[in-house]
């Protein structure tokens, strides 16, 4: 009914004093622009995150021993993942404890379905490859043939490893199109049947290059030398890369890639009941097993929790902003009490009068929260451009700011508004 | 002079009391016992000195207030019985009030101030428009329709007063002390405009003042003092 007209008499009243309704929008609209750009920022690193998870092959189970926790210690010790034990308690492993090839053998025939292979890496370590004068950093390590199976890099010259290759222990080498710049100037082709010379600590290795991967930097991992110093892998058969480093009976890690459409998070389970009956008997280690998965939806929680812990931090101002409208209402009522008497004398019932100053709290947070709200999108997105990871503003957390704000307005407008509406007309008119 | 026992009684207040802390050591009894009758196209005058209760009386005939005893009813309808809500409609429609200190809404132009009474009373946009214009235009405020009360003169603004009180064609207009804050000259020019709207429009009038002079234009004039009416004399306004 008198919605329309309302909105006029409060819009009226707010313009007549626009430096302290824009004071006291401003609770509001730092309160709103906060959580915006908060949670604009939280979803960008999650939908990063998440990505590049996905990139690298959240579904596939990450085999790996660990020590067995002492019989005095919690036995949760396999939740912590890739937690490191306390140092004084801490045991290397030795032949004895590896995951063996016969152990991934067995388990293979028996989760033929639900996997595409194993991915095995042994490194030999990281050093530097030299010719001449030039020089590029590296990490040698020696693969399997399932190890590129899930995320294989773009092969820009040459080829990648055979199958049969991988199986052997010939000296061949994959490298990066970093280390052919830093080495052979560039033309990839041109390193092509050419000899690696590698140092790692006090060995030196020769491989013959037969092919040329594209680099991708790794989002994790910050790199804070020249581009030129960037360490980059180069590949080398698995069997070779044994014969380097004197381990030819097992491995520490394993990756075994679910195949397509499997649950990886319980698939990670299933593997790990199944290898640890290798190790009852191993006093010191047993087998963990996990998913990318798995990490990647208790990352996204955790991340999740923090932004809305976050949130509600910024909520505070908001609530701090409602507190101000209140106290704004108030004076405001209290300096036009004459005005409310003329109107009640004019006729103007209670409710109306309480709807008026409402819709005038209401107006306040509105505009307030509009304006945060673009605020709030323009601050996250260039936040967010600042991370490098650009996200906007989801259309859900500017209709909650938004039906907050308006929250605010009718929780903090009610009480002056009701106060308002009781005053005595008598001597609400007679007021100085 | 018309006989009154043919016009339709308009105020007919009876036995009126009005106490204040009712119940505690402090009760103070303002009113002791009114009886007033005013009927249609009547323009009377209440005069008495301040602590008179004056005041109080123009609460209880403008339904500000409700008495603590007695009978009141206003254009038939009893308002000692009805609630805050219904005080209000009835203030709304039946009562326009015009004030010595003019109460426009501030920051509100002439035209918007006179709309308000038809706003409560839901009045359609375009009719409430159309009526505050002819109703400026019968208080010659036509060309300022547009200014806000404080770009306007004291008799500017009382004779916009006069305009909103009229919006809702009311019963009565009661005038408390109209030309109390007015030079001479102005406040002759709002009592020409009283007197104009009851022999032209037929408008009930109520002057609430402590002017004798004043009370002295009017039909029929009554006397207050602490709280009784002592009196009832005719005034000089002929044929009312």
């Amino acid at each position: 009914m008198l919605i329309i007209e309302n909105i006029m008499l409060a819009l009226n009243g707010l313009r007549s004093n626009k430096m302290r309704t824009f004071l006291t929008m401003l609770g509001i609209i730092i309160g709103i622009c906060a959580v915006i750009t908060i949670m604009t920022l939280g979803q960008s690193v999650t939908n990063k995150f998440t990505d590049s998870m996905q990139s690298i092959g959240a579904s596939n189970v990450t085999v790996m021993i660990q020590q067995k926790a002492d019989e005095d210690e919690d036995g949760d010790a396999a939740a912590q993942g890739m937690m490191f034990m306390a140092a004084e308690n801490q045991k290397v492993p030795t032949e004895k404890d590896y995951i063996t090839d016969d152990m991934l053998s067995s388990l293979r025939e028996n989760y033929d379905s639900e996997m595409l292979g194993i991915a095995l890496s042994e490194t030999v370590g990281t050093g530097k490859a030299e010719k001449g004068k030039l020089y590029a950093n590296v990490t040698v390590m020696g693969i399997n043939s399932d190890y590129f199976l899930s995320n294989a890099p773009a092969v820009l010259s040459g080829r990648m490893l055979t199958a049969d290759e991988l199986g052997g222990d010939r000296r061949i080498a994959v490298v990066s199109d970093k280390l052919v710049n830093n080495l052979f100037g560039g033309k990839n082709e041109n390193a092509i049947g050419e000899t690696l010379e590698v140092t790692v600590g006090d060995s030196f290795y020769e491989y013959t290059i037969v092919g040329v991967y594209q680099y991708e930097q790794n989002v994790y991992m910050m790199n804070f030398g020249s581009e030129k110093d960037i360490n980059t892998n180069v590949y080398i058969p698995i069997g070779t890369a044994q014969a380097a480093t004197h381990s030819t009976s097992g491995y520490t890690m394993a990756t075994v890639i679910s195949a397509p459409g499997v649950d990886s998070t319980t698939f990670a389970s299933r593997v790990e009941r199944y290898l640890n009956a290798y190790y009852r008997t191993n006093r010191d280690f047993k087998v963990s097993a996990f998913s990318m998965e798995s990490m990647v939806s208790q990352f996204a929680s955790v991340l999740g929790t923090i932004q809305t812990s976050i949130s509600v931090i910024a909520g505070i101002s908001l609530l701090v902003g409602g507190i101000g409208v209140m106290n704004i209402m108030l004076v405001s009522i209290t300096e036009r009490t004459r005005e409310i008497g003329t109107c009640k004398a004019l006729g103007a019932t209670n409710t109306s009068i309480r709807l008026q100053f409402i819709i005038e709290a209401v107006i306040i947070c509105l505009i307030g929260g509009a304006i945060g709200v673009a605020l709030g999108i323009a601050a996250g997105s260039i936040a967010s451009n600042a991370l490098g990871f650009p996200a906007k503003a989801s259309i859900e957390s500017i209709l909650i700011a938004l039906g907050f704000s308006m929250t605010i307005g009718v929780f903090f407008g009610y009480y002056p508004a009701n106060k308002a509406a009781k005053m005595d007309p008598i001597n609400a008119l007679r007021y100085e | 002079m018309r006989d009154n026992k043919e016009r339709r009684l308009i105020i007919d207040l009876n036995g009126i009391k009005k106490r204040f802390f009712e119940g505690t050591e402090n009760e103070i009894e303002v009113l002791k016992g009114i009886d007033l009758q005013v009927y249609e196209g009547e323009f009377v005058s209440i005069v008495g000195a301040s602590g008179s209760g004056k005041s109080t009386l123009m609460n209880i005939i403008g339904a500000l207030d409700r008495a603590s005893e007695g009978s009141y009813l206003l254009d038939g309808v009893d308002i000692n019985q009805a609630d805050d809500n219904e005080l209000s409609h009835i203030r709304n429609k039946k009562i326009g009030f015009v004030f010595q200190t003019y109460n426009l809404i501030p920051r509100t132009s002439a035209l918007k101030n006179v709309e308000r009474p038809m706003l409560y009373a839901k009045v359609p946009g375009a009719e409430r428009t159309e009526r505050a214009k002819e109703l400026l235009k019968l208080v010659g405020m036509e060309d300022r329709m547009k200014h806000n009360p404080d770009e306007l003169s004291g008799g500017q603004k009382q004779r916009v007063a006069i305009a909103r009180a009229m919006a809702n064609h009311p019963a009565i207009l009661l005038a408390d002390e109209p030309t109390g804050a007015l030079d001479s000259k102005t406040g002759r020019l709002i009592m020409d405009i009283f007197h104009q709207l009851n022999r032209e429009q037929g408008m009930t009038i109520v002057l609430i003042t402590h002017s004798d002079s004043l009370a002295e234009e009017t039909g029929r004039i009554f006397t207050l003092m602490d709280g009784e009416i002592i009196g009832e004399r005719r005034g000089t306004l002929a044929d009312n």
